[in-house]
């Protein structure tokens, strides 16, 4: 299960969503700010197209997005426990 | 990680301001059996948790006391909102506002601010979920006690409905502790630490 694509989403969806927060963070205080306003909107794009993909293969990242036959929220490693668990 | 949502949990809309009841209903923030403590218990005790069920249950629940503590705040900032000087004299509010002025500082009812001491983390999970059942009852009794003292509906129906939380909280970590004992094998009569002992 811990093949190297897993990874590799994961690393997009952090980018992508880094990339995101840094932009609310500026926006908050300048909401008038054209380049801010678009790059957040491209990073969220990409970041929700990386969430559906990691989703769809490994399991859910938030819980609204959790479900199944059998409730896949409790399902494979928490964020905190590295390979060794 | 985490993310915001821009609502309450219940609604929040009181019409009459009343600082006497924010002075009590504030210790469900800051005070020994309030949210924040709530919130940083069961965060806190996720990293020991030997079981995937109990470990979806703390991350649950603490993140829901968070939001908790935001309906607590709601309630306590508009009890306070348009006071005179006269209106924060007579009814008891002047200690708390002249360091706090009408923000939101967790303290206790008494006046004491927040402290880590009001819970454990011990790595110890029938330990640590024995408490958490321990502190949904806590909660629900200061529930009770702020109910006693509150016949403003506005107020009393958000925290009714956080008292009935406690209830259902409680039930969990009942369904949690068990999944931890069942977990525990013959070996393991006097239940040892599954986090820590391994045999």
């Amino acid at each position: 299960m811990n093949d190297n694509r897993k990874e590799t989403l994961m690393r997009k969806i952090q980018a992508y969503g880094f990339t995101a927060h840094e932009c609310a963070l500026y926006l908050d205080c300048h909401p008038n700010n054209k380049q801010a306003l678009s790059r957040y909107s491209k990073a969220i794009t990409e970041m929700n197209e990386a969430v559906a993909q990691y989703e769809g293969l490994y399991g859910p990242i938030t819980v609204q997005a959790a479900g199944g036959q059998s409730w896949n929220w409790v399902k494979g490693a928490w964020p905190w426990q590295n390979k060794e668990d | 990680m985490w993310s915001y949502e821009k609502k309450l949990q219940y609604p929040v809309n009181i019409k009459n301001p009343n600082p006497k009841l924010a002075k009590l209903i504030i210790t469900q923030f800051g005070g020994p059996d309030g949210e924040l403590g709530a919130a940083m218990r069961y965060l806190s005790q996720r990293y020991s948790m030997p079981y995937n069920e109990a470990i979806g249950i703390l991350t649950d629940v603490g993140t829901e006391e968070l939001a908790h503590m935001e309906m607590i705040c709601a309630i306590v900032h508009q009890l306070t909102k348009g006071l005179t000087e006269k209106e924060i004299l007579d009814q008891g509010f002047a200690d708390y506002f002249v360091d706090h002025t009408t923000g939101l500082y967790p303290v206790a009812a008494s006046g004491v601010p927040w402290n880590a001491n009001t819970f454990q983390s011990t790595g110890d999970p029938i330990a640590d979920l024995s408490e958490d059942l321990a502190a949904e009852q806590k909660a629900r009794k200061t529930y009770d006690n702020i109910l006693r003292f509150t016949d403003d509906y506005d107020v009393a129906d958000p925290i009714r409905f956080l008292r009935e939380r406690e209830i259902v909280h409680f039930q969990r970590f009942g369904d949690a502790l068990r999944i931890v004992q069942d977990n525990l094998d013959y070996k393991n009569f006097y239940a040892y630490n599954p986090s820590f002992d391994k045999r």
